[in-house]
């Protein structure tokens, strides 16, 4: 549709549940936010008309820089009755973009900055390389806590306080395979060790103890891993070890695992939100079932 | 005796009136058959028979007693000659020398102190002790009473009631909605339940007649303050704009000082933003920010009987409007002074100039764009409120919000008490119900005829009662009146 047949659409649209006065607000609004497609050009309309009904009710002046101001957009967002969830998303992201074309001055727009995405995972050869920078360390501690750190963070996905507080009891061969229990922090759990970790892990685990596997003395201290991650440090034929993207292969082959991008693919899924609200209502399994799942042996 | 006698002599005797009117008689060489306390009762016999004030009927309200009543009442005395009955010519010259005693010595068409107390004391005597505390709030309203004099020719100013004058009312008729009468307005202040408070019946506890070259406003005004001073405490004052209309010396400020506290619709013009006080917009009685918006102080008061949708409409600008308004932050003094409150520093609404109240929720409406140069209600907490501010249209809610709503239909109380004084059915004051010339006459029948009618509401009051609690035994709802008004969308439906 062009242009002009929109343009022609929007000063003729007027329908008999919105109100005369809230109707030309919106004819008057959505014909200055430049070109538009008909639906588009429809869906803004309707967006501005409801806004005009409830701030006109409410006694405000039917004029953009009055009912398009931020506050009151938001004030018709959160407390217009009768509205649902989405409608109300829907709506004032309408409006936001009418009141960006029309009233720019009341909110000027925000200055672009980069977004965080996920961190690649290693690759199999790098996780190679990092386990055998760990062997070539000159102490046996060192290599133990270095194999440790690779092992939790690639193999079972811990980080930070939860990788720093894993002692060597706290892992363990059971359930059919081997399990880190995470004990501290904001979500202890039992972990499934990735099969082709295990050996090494266990090892490293025989030789803590009851001692920190990471080492250090205190858990809470922010910098124990500073020093294994500086000597894993493998110049230029390694990236940089980061337990971020440790974790990032943990997520990546536990996906594959369980099949996860077959699933939501099929679902037509790409962010895991709402997914999550689903499945925050499920059972999780017990322990064998996970271990069964996640530390098998295929990996 | 009739129970209705005795109710009426009961009435009479409790009053006092009958027997101060008797002492103001003058004194007679003979004895005068007709006393002033057997007249008023046989004028509320007449009444409450449905007939009208004709003093002829008087008389044969009285002959068609029992005739032990009549012989106690003196309709009947024994002569030197005989038995002998009560006579018109008697029944005139009593009425005449009342209404004599009773009148000003210069007859200038408003009622007597004398006259005002014998109306009063009447009134108050026919509210049984049950019903006296049970509400405070009355509801004032005056209405027509054409004389029975012709008016004046043209270019003449004699008549038969020289106290009479030319009046406007306001008909429901079909045709022109107002036209001009000649006689007397009669004010009265009906007896309606508190706010929120059980019903109570609605009985007529004072009344002021008046000509019509004289402000009824202004009439029931002293009549309405001599009620504190007889140990009787003003409460809510219901009236519509034809009183709230007038200067605040003559209503308001008078009867706010008397601790009445007023329930009234505002004229038009008394509408809307009138002025301002420390930058406040003073508006129907109440104070706001400087920032509201202008439809909202434009509200008006819904029509009667508007339709569901368009009265939560008006509820929510209503809302919307009190979000703006000056709370009372203390009560008044001694003096009327009061203080009131910022909206925004009450947490009400949203203002760049209290930046404390910008993290309240954005339920609250946000002052879009403050004043450049703030006035003392923005860049004060609070600020002191003078009597003279408002003080025609300052009232107990504020107008026209829901509460004012609901409040201010309590006043249909005092239209009750005027409609059936002109109930073809029963008595109905229209020209030629009385025929007697001047105020004072005729002040009292009106005062006899609204006796009469608080008997009426008490029958019908006491039924009711009993009704109620009969069906409450069986377990059943009270009583309610059917719905008797169709709209148009009741008619479109199909049947």
């Amino acid at each position: 549709m062009t242009t002009a047949a929109t343009q022609a659409y929007i000063a003729r649209w007027g329908p008999p549940s919105v109100s005369v006065s809230a109707a030309g607000f919106a004819r008057a609004a959505v014909a200055r936010c430049g070109d538009l497609g008909r639906e588009r050009a429809k869906n803004l309309l309707w967006a501005a008309a409801r806004l005009g009904d409830y701030g006109i009710a409410l006694g405000m002046a039917a004029a953009p820089e009055v009912l398009l101001h931020p506050s009151v957009i938001e004030r018709f967002a959160a407390h217009s009755p009768g509205l649902s969830p989405s409608a109300r998303r829907t709506l004032r992201t309408n409006l936001r973009f009418i009141a960006r074309r029309v009233v720019p001055a009341l909110r000027p727009g925000d200055a672009p900055l980069g977004r965080e995405r996920a961190k690649p995972p290693y690759t199999p050869a790098e996780i190679a390389g990092f386990l055998a920078l760990a062997d070539a360390q000159p102490t046996t501690g060192r290599r133990m806590r270095a194999s440790a750190l690779i092992c939790l963070a690639a193999g079972a996905g811990l980080t930070g306080g939860d990788l720093r507080a894993v002692r060597g009891t706290d892992v363990a061969r059971r359930s059919g395979g081997v399990v880190a229990v995470v004990r501290g922090g904001r979500a202890p759990r039992a972990v499934p060790v990735l099969a082709r970790y295990h050996a090494r892990l266990l090892e490293a685990a025989a030789f803590a103890g009851d001692r920190l596997i990471c080492g250090g003395r205190d858990p809470h201290r922010r910098n124990v891993t500073c020093p294994l991650v500086s000597s894993l440090a493998g110049g230029t034929g390694l990236p940089a070890l980061d337990t971020s993207r440790l974790r990032s292969t943990w997520l990546a082959d536990a996906a594959a695992l369980i099949g996860l991008p077959a699933f939501m693919h099929a679902a037509g899924i790409t962010c895991s939100q709402r997914l999550g609200d689903i499945i925050a209502t499920l059972d999780p399994g017990d322990e064998a079932a996970v271990v069964a799942l996640l530390g098998g042996s295929a990996r | 005796m009739s129970v209705l006698l005795e109710a009426i002599e009961d009435i009479l005797d409790a009053s006092g009136a009958a027997a101060q009117i008797q002492a103001l008689l003058p004194a007679s060489v003979r004895h005068r058959q007709l006393t002033a306390r057997t007249l008023l009762t046989g004028m509320m016999l007449t009444l409450a028979d449905g007939r009208p004030a004709h003093l002829t009927r008087v008389r044969q309200a009285l002959l068609a007693l029992p005739q032990a009543d009549q012989e106690r009442l003196g309709v009947t005395v024994t002569w030197k000659t005989g038995p002998h009955q009560l006579t018109y010519r008697q029944t005139e010259h009593t009425t005449r020398l009342i209404a004599r005693a009773l009148a000003k010595d210069q007859p200038d068409g408003a009622p007597s102190a004398a006259l005002q107390a014998f109306c009063d004391a009447l009134l108050e005597a026919s509210i049984p002790a049950a019903h006296k505390n049970s509400s405070s709030a009355l509801a004032a309203d005056w209405t027509d009473v054409e004389t029975w004099s012709r008016p004046p020719r043209h270019g003449s100013t004699s008549c038969a009631d020289p106290e009479a004058s030319w009046g406007h009312r306001t008909t429901n008729l079909p045709g022109p909605k107002g036209e001009m009468f000649f006689g007397y307005y009669l004010s009265l202040a009906a007896m309606t339940r508190e706010d929120n408070g059980p019903p109570v019946p609605e009985l007529t506890r004072r009344m002021t007649a008046g000509s019509c070259d004289h402000d009824p406003a202004r009439a029931l005004v002293p009549v309405l303050l001599s009620m504190p001073a007889a140990g009787i405490p003003l409460g809510d004052i219901i009236d519509d704009s034809g009183y709230a209309h007038r200067d605040a010396q003559a209503w308001a400020i008078p009867l706010r000082r008397a601790g009445a506290q007023l329930v009234q619709d505002l004229h038009p013009h008394d509408r809307g933003p009138r002025g301002t006080h420390d930058g406040a917009i003073i508006a129907n009685g109440c104070l706001y920010c400087p920032c509201t918006p202008p439809a909202l102080l434009q509200l008006g008061p819904l029509p009667p009987g508007a339709p569901a949708g368009d009265i939560a409409a008006h509820d929510q600008q209503a809302a919307e409007l009190a979000r703006h308004k000056l709370g009372k932050h203390t009560g008044d003094d001694a003096d009327g002074y009061h203080r009131v409150t910022c909206p925004a520093a009450a947490g009400k609404i949203r203002c760049p100039l209290r930046p404390q109240s910008m993290t309240l929720d954005r339920d609250r409406p946000e002052i879009l764009t403050p004043p450049g140069h703030p006035p003392a209600c923005c860049t004060q907490q609070t600020i002191t409120v003078p009597p003279d501010v408002a003080a025609k249209t300052r009232q107990k809610h504020d107008y026209p919000s829901a509460d004012w709503r609901r409040s201010y239909s309590r006043r249909t109380s005092a239209e009750r008490a005027n409609s059936t004084l002109k109930d073809t059915a029963t008595t109905n004051i229209a020209r030629g119900w009385c025929r007697l010339f001047g105020l004072t006459p005729l002040t009292l029948w009106l005062a006899c005829a609204l006796v009469i009618r608080n008997q009426r509401i008490l029958i019908a009051w006491d039924a009711r009662q009993h009704d109620n609690a009969r069906r409450a035994a069986a377990g059943l709802p009270p009583r309610t009146r059917k719905r008797r008004r169709t709209s148009l969308a009741q008619l479109a439906a199909p049947p």
